[in-house]
């Protein structure tokens, strides 16, 4: 494990059964999370994001297998050599790393909490369950923790059923739960989806400063790329089960370079400027129960080249934090220029910026 | 303006329960939306901007207020004859193409729903024939007409809902979060949709969402709720160029963007 990792997946591969065969839908993911750093994994529904994050928690559906691949989760201490959560017993990370080193924000909120409990039980039962800490304390240190995540009474909080509290107020229990026992790592899966623009401003706001706080690595799942320019340090984009680029948020954003990305970066809507036609991909991402052959993107690709027919590219490194998977980057070839549309938007980006130095 | 416009609503009022529970969804809301126009209305969830498309289309019946559509009241009480004819010029489509589709019904068949109500063909092969024009229309192959629901992709169902809305010929759809819960690249491919046939087929749109850059590429006129009010009403490019509530500029600084120096404000103020 390199470093300054406290996360490294290689070549993880995950099957589930369809009518009777398996098909493979983590199709070998390669993924580091750097310590103290927001990472955002950012993909299209069926892409497998999802499944990717449950595997490092032991959460994945019961007909899912890993058929190949290490995920490399680094000692709290840091000296030893990373345990490879693959290889452990479902049992054992729910016991040792769930909660106490990887805490998890899953998208709902209303069926994440049980509704039969107060949100202070529900807080101070991992204070028990895991810690052996006695009603008290446990209490003393679920108030503290709900004042952080920005709860403005916690002590009526603590005492409300989850149907009181409303949507953001409940996703911020569910972080408060997710934090509760320290962990060094959070994963977040789409947690602002089924919230509203003015909610999902403040619980992005949350997450940063915690993050900044408890120095947490964060992986954070979603398909919406205005939250991943809001929130990420370093950019994954997955299709069809693998890593089609990575690279820092300004390379991700600024310099793209594979053409899916070109696609989901243009299909955003701009707010501040009325488009005669928006930006599509065309067509739908493949079915993977059907079998694959070659590069699954080459169909939907007005880029593709004839061998990305025949066989799926390798990554090609662009710089030390930039690589992607596509054969116009190979050497052989001149990579076309950016999307007139795209080309456009980022453009302007310095001229709007001078602009309003003027106006100023 | 001198056109006269093709929907007028007057302070309309909706309630949900009675009594002591009674709770204020809609408060004396008023708009107008002239032909081939498209007004948008947004807002946060509970804000009542599906409750007034609902009652637009008579889901729900008017507590108080009039609608005024093509120059007829329809917001009384509706005889048989006049639901019918409302339900030729006025069609909404929904946000989950899933549970808007009868799952037992072939796609053909939920497209035809209306022309068979109607009467609107002489022959079998009429019908087809229709049908199949405006799934032409709408980029759904020929083979699915016999297909059900649940063979196709999220995208493909809402281009179900939309031909089986728009082969009635209506002078106002009613969009209600049409492309929510689609995906990012498909979203697109069915706004552009929406837009091409309401130019081609001119049909003037309630565009009702709460994505607000989605709205700015739609809409030609935008209206905000919020707590059931219409608070601020204006063309598009005022309302998100130079927005006069402070709870709409709140909306807008909370949207997160793409490329941050686009809007052209600070973006990430204090909320």
């Amino acid at each position: 494990m390199e470093d300054n990792n406290i996360l490294e997946v290689h070549n993880l591969k995950i099957s589930l059964p369809v009518r009777e065969k398996r098909v493979m839908f983590i199709r070998g993911v390669d993924l580091s999370l750097p310590k103290g750093k927001i990472l955002a994994l950012v993909g299209e529904s069926g892409s497998g994001k999802t499944l990717t994050a449950r595997s490092l928690m032991s959460l994945l559906p019961k007909a899912a297998r890993i058929e190949s691949g290490e995920i490399l989760l680094k000692s709290k201490t840091g000296d030893e050599p990373g345990t490879d959560l693959a290889k452990l017993s479902h049992a054992r990370i729910v016991n040792t790393v769930n909660a106490r080193r990887i805490g998890m924000v899953f998208q709902d909120p209303l069926t994440t909490l049980n509704p039969t409990m107060t949100v202070g039980k529900q807080l101070a039962e991992g204070y028990k369950v895991h810690e052996h800490r006695f009603a008290g304390e446990a209490k003393k240190r679920a108030l503290e923790l709900l004042a952080s995540v920005g709860l403005p009474e916690p002590e009526r909080c603590f005492k409300q059923y989850p149907h009181e509290l409303s949507g953001g107020m409940r996703q911020r229990v569910i972080i408060a739960i997710a934090l509760s026992l320290n962990p060094d790592i959070l994963i977040c899966d789409e947690p602002t989806t089924s919230l509203d623009v003015t909610i999902q401003a403040r619980i992005l706001e949350l997450l940063k400063k915690l993050q900044a706080e408890r120095q947490l690595s964060v992986l954070y799942i979603t398909h919406d790329l205005g939250v991943v320019a809001e929130i990420a340090d370093i950019i994954y984009v997955m299709y069809a089960g693998r890593i089609v680029e990575e690279g820092s948020r300004s390379d991700i954003l600024y310099h793209p370079a594979h053409p899916y990305t070109w696609g989901l970066l243009s299909s955003v809507p701009d707010m501040s400027f009325k488009e005669e036609r928006l930006i599509s991909i065309p067509g739908t991402p493949p079915d993977l129960s059907s079998g694959l052959r070659g590069d699954p993107f080459a169909p939907r690709n007005a880029w593709a080249l004839p061998e990305d027919f025949e066989e799926e590219p390798p990554m090609f490194r662009l710089s030390s934090t930039h690589a992607v998977r596509s054969r116009l980057y190979d050497g052989a070839h001149t990579p076309p220029p950016l999307p007139e549309n795209l080309a456009r938007r980022i453009g302007n980006r310095s001229s709007a910026a001078e602009k309003e130095e003027r106006h100023d | 303006m001198t056109e006269t416009p093709l929907l007028t609503v007057s302070n309309l009022k909706q309630y949900y329960g009675t009594g002591k529970k009674r709770v204020r969804a809609v408060e004396d809301v008023s708009f107008t939306i002239c032909p081939e126009e498209t007004f948008a209305l947004v807002g946060e969830s509970g804000s009542g901007k599906t409750t007034v498309g609902r009652t637009i289309i008579r889901i729900l019946p008017p507590k108080g207020g009039k609608i005024l559509f093509g120059g007829k009241d329809i917001s009384g009480k509706l005889s048989g004859e006049e639901r019918k004819e409302l339900s030729r010029k006025l069609q909404m489509i929904f946000q989950d193409p899933m549970s808007s589709l009868n799952p037992s019904e072939k796609a053909g068949d939920i497209i035809a729903r209306g022309l068979d109500i109607h009467r609107l063909y002489s022959s079998r092969t009429e019908r087809r024939e229709k049908v199949l024009s405006i799934m032409k229309e709408v980029g759904l192959p020929e083979e699915a007409f016999d297909r059900y629901p649940s063979q196709f992709s999220g995208g493909q169902r809402q281009r179900i809902a939309i031909a089986r809305a728009l082969i009635m010929n209506p002078e106002l759809l009613i969009a209600d979060e049409p492309v929510s819960a689609l995906d990012v690249s498909v979203r697109a491919q069915i706004i552009n949709l929406l837009k091409e046939l309401q130019r081609k087929r001119h049909i003037a749109m309630l565009f009702i969402a709460h994505d607000l850059a989605l709205v700015r590429q739609i809409s030609d006129r935008v209206g905000v709720m919020h707590e059931g009010k219409l608070i601020e009403t204006g063309t598009a490019e005022k309302i998100f160029g130079h927005p006069s509530q402070p709870y709409t500029k709140k909306l807008l600084d909370s949207v997160p963007v793409l490329y941050p120096e686009d809007t052209g404000s600070s973006g990430t103020g204090e909320v």
